[in-house]
Order: C-alpha cells, then sequence, then structure tokens
C-alpha cells in the first residue's frame, strides 16, 4: 500500500476556539485549516508594531505571536500532550503569575539550585585572574540561557492556556513543518536530519499510551522508528516476556496527520495512515493487528461540534 | 560516534521520566504553582546528559534542549515550578563526575596523535621545543618582619608560557603561619626575593600560591642560553640554579615507557571515573567500609551509572563488549556500594592499581598515620599523547598529603562550555611507590596561564618519606607512559 498524501495534514481536523482574556475583556481565538486567527485583532501586525513603539501588547497578539514563533519548534513535541489521557490544564492565571514573575519566577543570582558548579568556590578559583574570567564568562552565558528558556516557559503557558485542541494543533503543526524527515528531500536534508531524534521521542511518548490501550503492552515495550521511502511503514511484535517489543516504523509525518487529528486508535485498530482526509468523514487504513496488512476503513467524527477533539468510529 | 543515537537515547529517557512522573504525580488542577521540585527524576536525565557531553556525543546545547524541555512537562503537569532547573547548565557541570573526553586538538584524529611504543630520553621529549626542564631541591630560608621560613625550589621549568619555579614553603612556627594569612606572595613577600642571570638580567617576579606550596613565574621571560640564574635573599648567601642547554638530558636521565593504547572516549571516561571513585574513598576515610550513611558519598557518585553505559553504548563511543563496565561493578561490588544500575556482570580482572587500592582501603588497620613532611624535586617532561604535553614538577608532603605538580599544555582554556576540564582531567594518573604500592592521584588546585595549566594533585594515599622511587602513570586514550623516578627527598630543618 502506498500512500502519498495530497492534502494539507488538518485536513482530518475541524475548527476549534479558545476565549481569551485580553484587555478588559475576553477574545475569541480561533484555529482554523492550519491557521491560528485572532477574531478581535484584524490587524494584529500593526498592533504589535505600536506595541514595540511602547503600547501595550493585547494577549491575543502575544498568544498569535508564541504561536508563530512555535509552529515549527521542536520543543511543542516534548512538553505538549502525549494524548488524550495527558491534558494538560493551565489556567490564564498561570500565565500571568509567570510572567509577573511569581510562582515561575526564579533569577539567576549564581546560587541557583543550591550551589551551581559556575559559582561553586573550588579551589582554582583564586589563583588565577583567569580563572575568574572564566567564571563570568560561564555566568553570563547561563544568564542568557535562562532568559531564552523563561521565555520559552512562559511561551508554552500561553500556548498550553489555549486548551487541548490548540495543543495537539500545535502540535501537528510541528510535526508537519518537519515532516520530510527520513525521505531525504535534497537540501534540507541535513537540516532535517536533526530533528530526527526529537521525532523519534515524540513518536515513541504519543505511540506508547496507544500500544498500551491497543495490545495491553508496557509503553517502554515500544521501539519506534521513522520510516523513510514508499508505503505507510511496519508495525510488528517480537520476543516474548520482558523481552517482547512492538517495533515501529511510521513517517514523521503520522504525528501530524494521524495522532493530532485524534485518529491513532478508532475502533481497536492502529491507524497508521490516511487515505482520504476530510471532517466529518475520512478514509484511514488501519491495522487490527501487528503484523496484519492494514485495511481501508471509513471513519466519522461521531461527536461533531462536541469538542475540540474528534473522537473517530468507523 | 553516533550522534543521532545518542540525543536519541537521551530523549527517549526523557520521555520514560516524564511519563514516570506524570504516573506518580498528584495533579491538582488550578492549584496555584508549587515552589517545590517538580522534577525528582531530572538527575538522572542530567547524569546522561552529563556524560554525553564530556564525550561530545551531543553538544551542550542540544543536552540544555532536553533537560530545559524536560523540567517544564513536568512542571506543567504537576502545577509546579520547574525554577532553578530552567538553568541547565549548572546540570552538566554539577558534580563534575566525568572527564571530557580529550584527543588532542580540535583538528587531530586518533592517527595524528603518532605514539610509538618504546622508551624516550628525556633530551628527546625536549628536543625540537624550547622547554627547558631542572631539577632543584634548593632550600632558601627567609625573613619577613618576625617571621621565619624557608622556601623549597622543587623544580625550574621554562616553556614558551614562561619561566617558573615551583615551590613549597614554610615558616618556623604556626603563629607565623598565621601572620602570614597562609598567603605567601602577598605585596611585601616578592620583594624580599630578586632572581638575576649572567647576562645581568633582573626578573621580577610573580607569586601564586594555594596553601603551602605554588609556583613562582619569573618576568619577563628569560632569554635562550643563559647558564645560570641566581636567587637572593637578605641576609642569606645567593642560590645559584645552573640551567642546561635546551635539550640537554637532565639529572633525573628519566625514560618514560610509551605503551600505545586503544580506549574509546567512553572506556577513557569510564575509568577516570573509577579514579574519582578510588579517591572518594581515600577522602572519606575507612569508615566507609562499616557504616552505609559513610557510604552515601560513593552512592551518590555512582548513582545512574547503568543509564550512563547504556547512553556510551548508544552513542557508540563505548564498544558493547568493553570490560569497564563489568570492571567498574566489580569495584562497585568491592567497595558494597550498590543501586548504580550497572547490568555488566562485575568482573573480569581489575587492573593491578585499583586492586592495590582497594587491598589498602580494606585492610583491617588502614595506614592512617600522617606522611612526613618533605619534598622531593621532579622535572620530567612526558612525550605528548593525545595532544597533551604533560610534565612532572615536583612532590612534596605537606599537612599530612602528598601532592605531586603537574605542568599540562595542549587543553584549550575552559571556555565555560560542558564540564570544567580542570577539575576533571581526561586523563589518569597513578603512582606507584618502591614499595609496590599504587597511589591515586585527583586535582587539587589548578591555574590557567599562557595556554598551560600548572595542576596540583593529591596523592590517595599518601606517600611515605622513606621512599626511594616512584613510577608515575599517565594513561590517556592513545597511550599510557610510564616514568620511573628515584626521589630525593629534603626535609624541613
Amino acid at each position: 500500500v502506498t500512500v502519498i498524501p495530497s492534502d494539507e495534514w488538518h485536513a482530518c481536523l475541524p475548527s476549534c476556539e479558545a476565549m481569551v482574556p485580553c484587555g478588559q475583556g475576553t477574545h475569541a481565538v480561533r484555529w482554523e485549516a492550519g491557521a491560528l486567527r485572532l477574531t478581535e485583532h484584524p490587524d494584529a501586525e500593526a498592533e504589535a508594531v505600536l506595541a514595540a513603539l511602547g503600547g501595550d501588547k493585547a494577549r491575543c497578539v502575544e498568544v498569535g505571536e508564541a504561536w508563530a514563533r512555535h509552529a515549527d519548534d521542536l520543543s511543542v513535541l516534548a512538553i505538549g500532550p502525549r494524548g488524550p489521557a495527558d491534558e494538560v490544564v493551565i489556567s490564564w492565571d498561570d500565565v500571568a503569575a509567570a510572567q509577573q514573575g511569581a510562582g515561575g519566577g526564579f533569577v539567576f543570582t549564581g546560587s541557583a539550585a543550591g550551589r551551581p558548579a559556575a559559582m561553586r568556590p573550588v579551589s582554582a578559583a583564586g589563583l588565577h585572574p583567569s580563572v575568574p574570567a572564566a567564571v563570568q564568562r560561564r555566568r553570563r552565558r547561563a544568564q542568557e540561557e535562562l532568559e531564552l528558556v523563561r521565555r520559552r516557559r512562559t511561551d508554552m503557558l500561553s500556548l498550553l492556556a489555549l486548551g487541548y485542541g490548540f495543543q495537539v494543533r500545535l502540535a501537528g503543526q510541528v510535526a508537519a513543518a518537519h515532516a520530510d524527515v527520513g525521505v531525504g528531500s535534497g537540501s534540507g536534508e541535513v537540516a532535517e536530519g536533526r530533528a530526527r531524534p526529537a521525532l523519534v521521542a515524540a513518536m515513541t511518548g504519543r505511540l506508547g499510551p496507544v500500544a498500551e490501550q491497543w495490545l495491553g503492552l508496557d509503553p517502554d515495550q515500544v521501539v519506534v522508528s521513522l520510516h523513510a521511502g514508499p508505503g505507510w511503514g511496519s508495525v510488528e511484535l517480537t520476543g516474548r516476556g520482558e523481552q517482547r517489543r512492538l517495533l515501529v516504523a511510521l513517517p514523521a509525518r503520522w504525528l501530524a496527520r494521524v495522532w493530532a487529528a485524534g485518529l491513532a486508535l478508532v475502533d481497536r485498530h492502529l491507524v497508521v495512515a490516511v487515505e482520504r482526509a476530510g471532517w466529518p468523514d475520512a478514509r484511514v487504513l488501519g491495522l487490527r493487528a501487528p503484523g496484519a496488512e492494514p485495511e481501508p476503513l471509513d471513519v466519522h467524527d461521531g461527536r461533531p461540534g462536541g469538542g475540540h477533539a474528534p473522537h473517530w468510529e468507523v | 560516534m553516533n550522534r543521532e543515537r545518542a540525543e536519541t537515547f537521551m530523549r527517549l529517557l526523557a520521555e520514560t521520566e516524564l511519563r514516570a512522573a506524570r504516573e506518580g504525580a498528584t495533579f491538582i488542577s488550578g492549584a496555584p504553582w508549587s515552589g517545590d521540585s517538580p522534577a525528582t527524576s531530572f538527575p538522572r536525565l542530567a547524569r546522561v546528559a552529563q556524560a554525553l557531553t564530556a564525550v561530545h556525543a551531543i553538544d551542550v546545547a542540544a543536552a540544555q534542549d532536553v533537560l530545559a524541555n524536560f523540567a517544564i512537562a513536568v512542571g506543567v503537569r504537576q502545577h509546579s515550578d520547574p525554577g532553578p532547573l530552567l538553568l541547565t547548565r549548572p546540570a552538566l557541570t554539577r558534580g563534575r563526575l566525568y572527564a571530557r573526553a580529550w584527543w588532542g586538538p580540535p583538528d587531530a584524529g586518533p592517527g595524528a596523535t603518532g605514539v610509538s611504543a618504546g622508551e624516550v630520553s628525556a633530551g628527546e621529549v625536549s628536543a625540537g621545543g624550547p622547554d627547558c626542564y631542572v631539577p632543584l631541591g634548593l632550600t632558601v630560608p627567609f625573613r619577613h618582619e618576625d617571621v621565619s621560613g624557608e622556601v623549597n625550589l622543587l623544580s625550574y621549568a621554562h616553556t614558551p608560557a614562561g619561566a617558573r619555579f615551583t615551590v613549597t614553603w614554610r615558616t618556623r612556627s604556626p603563629a607565623g603561619q598565621a601572620l602570614m594569612g597562609r598567603h605567601f606572595g602577598g605585596p611585601a613577600v616578592p620583594r624580599l626575593f630578586t632572581v638575576s642571570d649572567d647576562l645581568g638580567h633582573r626578573y621580577q617576579l610573580s607569586f601564586s600560591f594555594t596553601d603551602w606550596s605554588g609556583e613562582i613565574r619569573l618576568e619577563p621571560d628569560p632569554p635562550d642560553g643563559l647558564r645560570w640564574l641566581e636567587l637572593s635573599v637578605p641576609g642569606q648567601k645567593p642560590v645559584r640554579i645552573d640551567l642546561p642547554e635546551r635539550g640537554a638530558e637532565g639529572p633525573d636521565g628519566a625514560g618514560p615507557q610509551i605503551t600505545p593504547t586503544e580506549k574509546s572516549a567512553g572506556e577513557q571516561m569510564l575509568t577516570v571515573f573509577a579514579d574519582r571513585l578510588l579517591m572518594a574513598v581515600g577522602e572519606h576515610g575507612p569508615d566507609l567500609r562499616w557504616t552505609s550513611y559513610a557510604r552515601a558519598p560513593l552512592h551518590a557518585m555512582t548513582a545512574g551509572l547503568g543509564d550512563v553505559v547504556a547512553a556510551l553504548e548508544a552513542a557508540e563511543v563505548l564498544p558493547p563488549h568493553s570490560q569497564v563496565p563489568g570492571q567498574l561493578a566489580a569495584l562497585c561490588a568491592s567497595l558494597s556500594v550498590t543501586g548504580h544500575g550497572l547490568t555488566a556482570p562485575p568482573g573480569p580482572e581489575l587492573p593491578e592499581r585499583w586492586l592495590s587500592l582497594l587491598s589498602h582501603y580494606q585492610r583491617r588497620k588502614p595506614d592512617m598515620a600522617p606522611a612526613r613532611e618533605g619534598h622531593a624535586p621532579l622535572a620530567v617532561a612526558l612525550p605528548e599523547f593525545d595532544g597533551l604535553r604533560v610534565a612532572l614538577l615536583g612532590l612534596h608532603n605537606t599537612d599530612g598529603q602528598t601532592m605531586l605538580h603537574l605542568l599540562v599544555g595542549g587543553l584549550p582554556e575552559d571556555d565555560g562550555t560542558g564540564a570544567p576540564i580542570v577539575d576533571n582531567l581526561p586523563v589518569s594518573v597513578w603512582l606507584r611507590d618502591s614499595g609496590g604500592r599504587w597511589h591515586v592521584a585527583g586535582v587539587d588546585s589548578v591555574k590557567f596561564a599562557d595556554g598551560e595549566y600548572w595542576l596540583r594533585l593529591k596523592l590517595r594515599p599518601a606517600l611515605a618519606r622513606a621512599t626511594a622511587w616512584i613510577e608515575v602513570l599517565v594513561a590517556g586514550r592513545s597511550a599510557e607512559i610510564c616514568a620511573m623516578l628515584p626521589l630525593q627527598w629534603g626535609y624541613p630543618p
């Protein structure tokens, strides 16, 4: 079976909406056809320019900027939910607290975590002027790194606060941005190759709970590799007892097209590819058991409008 | 080396740990942020990050990325504040457990080290460079206000980085020591000493000391071709130091033996780690044998070693059939240290030097008598290996400790990335005494100047002053260098 998707990765996802405290009110933020829309801010770019000149920046605009910053950021896959049972609930109060430094307000003072090595009074430190210089370099670098990570955290909190529907859609977008990994697509191959470890981990973290539900396997028994080339990949069960392993080889686009759309497990079938994308109806390829040939399944969102995550049924 | 597999290993470990944290978490939606650390499993990940960055299988930025994302991921699920965990760099250096792999300058590969077996004379070692090493063993009395004492000159070394004496010093009374503030080389003291040469130059002296030993550097750099230097102290007869011609064999006449080796980066790292473990046993005394409480430092050091070995294997910097993990497991078993996670069966045979130290530690009554004061001059340059230039500059027993002074060239200045190089040398340094007993060396203090590290290593156990000769073993990845050296002890009056 050769599956060459010609449609957008998000074709199986309905639009979704979240309410964001913005200014004195609450504004709707909408995801639709793969894009985030700030419905109350038709000219968000102009607002951002004004904010850069010293004005206040609207929360919605901040969220939109954070979304754009992380649309291809693999950190999203490392931090975001691994499945419906792993919903990450963040409130806007949490976000505000983190932004104001309360709760998340760790500031590098040179005494973090007890005594960081960079600041520890090692016996070498007092011996030569060059040693304090090295310590200074470490300290400066650590401060810069900390600022970047804190910004990443507050960005992530804002994006997570949009709710599970947005969380999986952003994950899908990130996965789609790196979906050619392993295919060997010319000039981008080196950069994409750098994403492979993060994608393997992201797929392992998401396939584990699915395999547990599908076959009753421990998630640690799932071994994932990125499938490259024609075909949908392979899923095999090997070994016995503690040596039992579910060897899964799927393309990275599985994360975007299947997992993000909530299609990973439908009617006790592991969905390995989307044959005809659409919402609320789609045709997918599903495996009843490891080693079996995938069979086409016509699936339907049995809960249209019932939430941000589709509930697919055969 | 397989960097992709290394990073994948670390990211998969983060997935495993996140799932464990998730399953163990009491998630309270809407609860206020907790100030508690969210990631009890963070250290496990940090250790693997330390090891993989130490062997350069994963770059520091990628390792930090994994650690930071893990801290954030656990924090958002447990509604807790990652706090200091977001400052990921200390996690890579904390404890300084794993020595950075080093195999010459960045453009030099394994083939560039070019070591071959055999004996190399001291003259041969230094030929082709301006290096000059002279063992001294001279004592110079001094008096400063009401304090009197003496300076013991162990060696004179002149390298491209400059000229220096390696020295120890003592005052004649504890009161004097307190008066000097144990900071020999304060503003007044250098003015007591003058150094001149046969061409009539006078030198400024720069003192750099930790406790009772250190170095005195000469400024400006002495010219080539000098026949002697003269050290003068008011009220004392000047001490003349004859300098050999460059490249001439020194009085020690040591002919270091070179044994080529082919250790992987992972094997070298684990071997140096074992040295540190054996050093730590010595640091914490004989109680280690009796109580698990006393062994706590060793448990802390060895926790997660199994993960580290698996990570090194995944990164293909540790051969799957390497003996070193089994030897480490056997070493841990000998020290009654558990919880390390090593899955390799203990064995096979441990290196002789490990066994020597273990038998010392496991004696019913280990020799706890402090080593008697004394100093022995050394001045030997070892053949270059792994891109490193190592010279031995002196040995002394002070305050019950034995210290060995080294000069190491070829390592870059610490640029603030990764584990500090100098606190954790990428080579093993051992010493065998004339009684056949081995002593492990660990870095005690260090300074970097002009491309060279001046190191003071502490030996465990201390060396008896009756030792007639020592065999110094410096082991890297590409070679083991062994130098047999007679000791001419000098004693305090």
